[in-house]
């Protein structure tokens, strides 16, 4: 009982950064931009973060930091994707690339440090519980903002007109155009709103969850993270699942190890990404990616558009 | 209709590269009034009410709307006035519903949440008052193409709107639905407001509007009172010249059949049934012209005629051969040639060049060994080029570069040159300019005559007419009433496309 | 009010102009990221540029790393002439290494033939890798950037899981090495450097990936796919074979770097094989806009970026990743030239 309990626990601490960063990218995409730099930006936060936790010894600061950075990078996206309205893919992909160049070269110096990190917030009489006390309520402030999160940005895209703004502006942008909302500008904030949110999965990962910083230590989850976007069906909700899910297969080649399961730990490690494609795979042939993806995901909008 | 001002736009330049769109072009329109801005395709029309909309700016010239000069910048400035517009191609989010659509970017009084309530209890006044009925909570997906109008009226009239703009409202409809639009716009003046309506189409614009505005190749040639003139003065200001109104295709000994299709079931992208049990039959040097609003399951019928969708049931015989099965290579070395709806998405590789458009379908005959012979090509290009009158700088620019019409012989030069036995037109002649339009239509006759069976698929009922020998309607995927032209009544034609049972 | 304008046509100097006013930029960007760490940024390209043209040795070591580029360059870009983005270069080349290195170290064949056989594996290997994402793609329409990417990290941990386990080399003190292949299992050298037959298979294969794009019909099936794949189905072109079999070509040439990298330079398989070969694909096959023979050009260019970032590792202790940096702002800054072909900035009153 208790091994389950802390694999729960475990699971939703892992998830969380995974959290952060789809529902971040959720957003993005529903406005019809496709950001594929979240490896990149993910990483950046985790490095901004540690290295301000760091000078500062105020790990929120970090935190805050992380955000910021993710933000600054998401606006290189968003100016290259919705301004000069280039391939969205190749932008993103160059910002991975450029978030794990800039964070190998400016990072080093940070392998090994220590910095103030996040600590567990038992949640009065309610980690006392048994069982759901240990898996649920024992975790870092970060987990508990990421899973009021889930229901924000459902009320957000969904119950407001901002949501429905931006959700018009990926499906049809011309329609959201001839009606007098500003496209450009719906998409620079969603996207900015994106980064914001992966530059924070990637503080969690330094601060809370790992606690330290090493080169590549987002390990692939920024594009486990677009996978996961795809399988939600752009609807935080199932993001939530999604996330604690992939969270708890990273956990399990820890625990399967630990408990001297024997098959090398590399195969383990394979896992994740194994299971992602086979999600994927999933998604496509219940035809859900197509029908679920905003219509005009990944396409620049032109407005004087002659035929 | 008021002798009062609502409009006034004078000397109203835009350019384009290269191309004048509007140039220096007045527009006076009154309170009260439908207001018909007549002209071919390419006349300038959708330009001019675009900027005024605020889609567009432009380059000289001024807008006084109520007595004040105004600039949009955007279309909601235009909104902000009382200014809204239907665009030719609708401006739905399919995946939301009717409600969802029309309060889109609104600020409702619970702002920013949505109040749906006061919404549907708006909405429901102005259906009664103005004649338009919907169903708020149905997905836009699910919509005909009347009801997916009806909602961008209903969107404009939300808003307040004090101009309606139209943009060939009635391309996609069938003539009950255009009944109702006309009689809708009618109540909609009688209560104050004002209707632009754009429109290529002389018969319309004689029937609904008060006054007209001629446009042509940018400039307005002049406005005049419906009452007070016809269709062949209207005819002449739009093309400069008289116009030969009627390009009918001459009677000809038909020869043995050519195609035959029996009893298709074809499926579409979603896995419903498209075609329902289509069954036909085209003879050497006769046209079949195939009646109906977009979405019937025209665009499965092209494709599963070219090879491109396998149908789940029936069979397509050419020539006697059955040649349902065989790859879109094998439809084409059968001698089908088809020119596409959609001429720029399917028809076309924009990026490419002239030449290599016009070798997409035959590259593969001018193989040499493991190469290309690219001299070859490049030289019955240019025989291509020559035959068809294709006006390009060269053969080596990219095709997106030519205008409409050219862009259109390129595909006819392309599919007629290898005389096909079998002919699927589908809109041949939509977007193009007179000129364009008589080009096309004689190119199908005179490949008819060469002995070509031709399918032609056509939304355009005067076209349908007066080109084919065969008339039927799709509806719903069903083919019905197959009649020979003498015997085809436009009101039972109409009466068919609308969904009612063949007599 | 500065309004952003469609061109009416665009100069041509222009559109020779921006490769390099792009790396002139991304120069001077990484200039000021040295200056931000201390380290003086002309002393760092003078580095740079004499590591690989101040000697013999230099100058073999521009080839060298410029030769699994170029192959990763044209991994890319015949499947992108198609429309498809081929990210799993890196995977393809470790997967071919593992299959070179399988056949070096356990099959017997008769000495001469192993090259040919480490060659033919790596390629089918590699082949075999970029098929699963390429059948995806033309069947389920599956996004082939994440599908290629998430079998990077399988191979690579593939690769690994061999070398700590049961390919490692007997004598390797712990190191995540297999053994050393046998002589005959070694790519010839040049001139007493590490200069490899590799290099010269790695150009012939471009020029003859570029005739074959340029003079075949396949060639131009595939670019008509590139252009409209609607209108290559029209056109009758079987536009999901197009998709697979380019991405089967792209997985061959790269698992062939692959089999070039552990049999002409690291002897043996390991872990760490490429720092990010594949990867480098992409910003070599955008530049060379998927025209092989300019590829090579290309790589030429990033070969040089690598031998100077370790030239920079070993003088200054600067991570190679700052390579990555630079591929990264080179691109960056060509797409924003790019735009610049296409549209021009006025400023008007009002």
């Amino acid at each position: 009982m208790d091994f389950i309990a802390s694999l729960i626990a475990a699971s939703i601490r892992a998830g969380t950064p995974l959290l952060f960063a789809t529902l971040g990218e959720i957003i993005t995409e529903r406005s019809g931009v496709l950001n594929l730099g979240l490896e990149g930006i993910m990483i950046m936060g985790a490095m901004t973060g540690f290295a301000v936790s760091l000078i500062t010894g105020n790990p929120w600061l970090g935190v805050l930091a992380a955000g910021v950075a993710g933000m600054a990078m998401a606006a290189i996206h968003a100016f290259f994707s919705v301004t000069l309205k280039a391939d969205q893919s190749v932008t993103g992909l160059m910002l991975v690339l450029l978030g794990i160049g800039l964070t190998g070269f400016l990072g080093r110096s940070y392998i090994g440090q220590v910095a103030a990190y996040i600590q567990p917030v038992k949640i009065p009489y309610l980690s006392e519980l048994p069982f759901v006390g240990e898996a649920f309520f024992n975790h870092d402030p970060l987990v508990y903002v990421a899973m009021l999160l889930v229901p924000l940005t459902w009320f957000f895209l969904f119950r407001t007109r901002y949501g429905m703004e931006i959700i018009a502006v990926g499906e049809n942008p011309e329609a959201a155009d001839t009606l007098g909302i500003n496209v450009e500008k719906l998409r620079y904030a969603s996207v900015l709103i994106g980064g914001f949110l992966v530059g924070i999965a990637g503080a969690h990962l330094s601060l809370a969850y790992a606690k330290l910083w090493t080169d590549g230590m987002t390990a692939g989850r920024g594009w486990i993270c677009l996978a996961l976007v795809i399988f939600s069906g752009w609807m935080p909700q199932r993001a939530l699942l999604g996330a604690y899910l992939f969270g708890g297969l990273d956990v399990l080649s820890f625990k399967l190890q630990a408990a001297g399961v024997g098959v090398s730990y590399h195969l383990l490690k394979m896992i994740p990404y194994v299971v992602t494609i086979l999600v994927l795979l999933i998604s496509v042939i219940r035809g859900r990616d197509k029908f679920g993806a905003p219509s005009a995901l990944g396409k620049p909008y032109i407005r004087e558009q002659r035929y | 209709m008021s002798r009062e001002v609502l409009l006034e736009m004078r000397g109203i330049v835009k350019r384009f590269p290269g191309v004048v769109a509007n140039d220096g072009v007045n527009l006076t329109v009154y309170r009260g009034e439908i207001h018909g801005l007549l002209g071919e395709n390419g006349a300038g029309k959708t330009t001019l009410m675009n900027i005024l909309y605020g889609l567009y700016q432009p380059d000289e010239g001024e807008i006084i709307f109520e007595g004040k000069r105004v600039r949009f910048r955007s279309p909601r400035d235009a909104i902000e006035a009382g200014i809204g517009m239907v665009h030719q191609h609708f401006m739905l989010v399919r995946r939301m519903n009717v409600l969802q659509n029309i309060v889109l970017g609104y600020r409702t009084p619970k702002d920013p949440l949505i109040d749906e309530g006061w919404v549907k209890e708006k909405i429901e006044e102005l259906s009664k008052m103005y004649g338009i009925g919907v169903d708020v909570d149905e997905l836009v997906a699910d919509l005909s193409v009347g009801e997916e109008q009806r909602v961008e009226i209903l969107k404009a009239l939300f808003r307040n709107v004090k101009l309606l703009i139209l943009d060939e409202p009635t391309a996609v409809l069938t003539p009950q639905e255009v009944k109702n639009l006309f009689s809708a716009l009618r109540a909609m003046t009688q209560k104050g407001l004002t209707v632009i309506f754009i429109t290529h189409k002389l018969k319309e614009a004689l029937s609904v509007t008060d006054r007209i505005t001629v446009l042509r190749r940018g400039k307005n040639v002049g406005t005049i009172e419906t009452a007070k003139t016809n269709e062949r003065e209207l005819a002449r200001m739009m093309v400069g010249r008289e116009v030969v109104m009627d390009i009918r295709k001459p009677k000809i000994e038909f020869g043995e059949e050519v195609l035959r299709v029996e009893d298709l079931w074809v499926e579409d992208d979603r896995g419903l049934m498209a075609l329902k049990g289509v069954t036909f039959s085209i003879r050497r040097g006769e046209i079949l012209g195939i009646a109906g609003v977009s979405g019937n399951g025209q665009k499965e019928l092209e494709e599963v005629l070219t090879g491109l969708r396998k149908p789940k049931k029936g069979r397509i015989i050419l020539n006697g051969k059955d040649i349902t099965n065989l790859s879109v290579e094998g439809y084409t070395a059968s001698g089908v040639a088809c020119i596409p709806e959609d001429r720029i998405g399917v028809g076309l590789a924009p990026s490419l060049s002239v030449a290599d458009n016009l070798m997409l379908r035959d590259f593969r005959n001018f193989r040499k060994g493991i190469t290309l012979d690219f001299k070859a090509m490049e030289e019955r290009a240019a025989k291509l080029v020559e035959e068809f009158a294709i006006k390009t700088p060269s053969l080596h620019v990219p095709a997106s570069t030519l205008s409409g019409g050219n862009i259109q012989r390129i595909i006819l030069a392309r599919e007629l040159s290898r005389n096909p036995k079998l002919l699927i037109a589908s809109q041949p002649s939509r977007g193009l300019d007179i000129a364009g339009i008589e080009y096309v239509r004689q190119r199908l006759i005179n490949a008819a005559k060469n002995g070509s069976a031709i399918l032609l698929i056509s939304e355009d009922l005067e076209e349908i007419l007066q080109l084919s020998d065969t008339i039927a309607v799709i509806y719903e995927g069903e083919i019905k009433g197959i009649i020979p032209r003498e015997k085809a009544d436009i009101e039972e034609i109409g009466y068919l496309m609308a969904g009612g049972a063949a007599a | 009010m500065i309004k952003i304008e469609r061109r009416h046509e665009t100069p041509r100097w222009l559109v020779y102009a921006i490769p390099f006013i792009s790396i002139a930029v991304s120069l001077l960007f990484v200039g000021l990221l040295l200056l931000a760490v201390g380290v003086n940024p002309v002393d760092a390209y003078m580095t740079m540029f004499s590591r690989s043209f101040g000697s013999k040795f230099g100058l073999t070591e521009l080839f060298v790393k410029t030769a699994p580029i170029v192959l990763t360059g044209l991994a890319v870009a015949i499947p992108l002439r198609a429309g498809l983005w081929n990210i799993g270069a890196e995977g393809q080349l470790y997967m071919g290494a593992f299959a070179a290195s399988f056949i070096a170290l356990y099959v017997s064949l008769p000495p001469p033939l192993v090259l040919p056989a480490m060659a033919l594996a790596a390629a089918f290997m590699g082949l075999l890798w970029a098929s699963l994402p390429g059948i995806l793609k033309a069947k389920f329409d599956l996004n082939e950037i994440i599908s290629t990417l998430l079998l990077n990290y399988v191979a690579i941990y593939w690769v690994d899981y061999l070398v700590y386990g049961p390919m490692r080399g007997k004598e390797v003190f712990n190191f995540p090495y297999s053994d050393i292949f046998p002589d005959f299992a070694i790519l010839p050298r040049f001139f007493g450097t590490r200069l490899h037959a590799g290099v010269f298979i790695a150009i012939i294969i471009a020029i003859l990936l570029y005739l074959v794009i340029k003079k075949t019909s396949f060639g131009f099936a595939v670019k008509v796919v590139g252009a409209n794949p609607k209108a290559a189905e029209y056109a009758g072109i079987n536009r999901k074979r197009i998709i697979i079999y380019t991405m089967l070509i792209g997985g061959a040439v790269a698992g062939f770097a692959g089999m070039m990298e552990v049999s002409g330079i690291h002897m043996r398989l390991r872990s760490g094989l490429s720092p990010g070969y594949g990867y480098a694909g992409i910003p070599v096959a955008l530049l060379a806009k998927g025209n092989p023979l300019a590829v090579i050009l290309s790589a030429f260019l990033f070969g040089f970026l690598y031998v100077g970032g370790s030239a920079l590792q070993t003088t200054y202790s600067i991570p190679v990743s700052i390579v990555y940096v630079f591929q990264a702002l080179i691109v960056l800054f060509i797409i924003g030239g790019e735009f610049f072909t296409k549209y021009t900035i006025r400023i008007r009153r009002g």
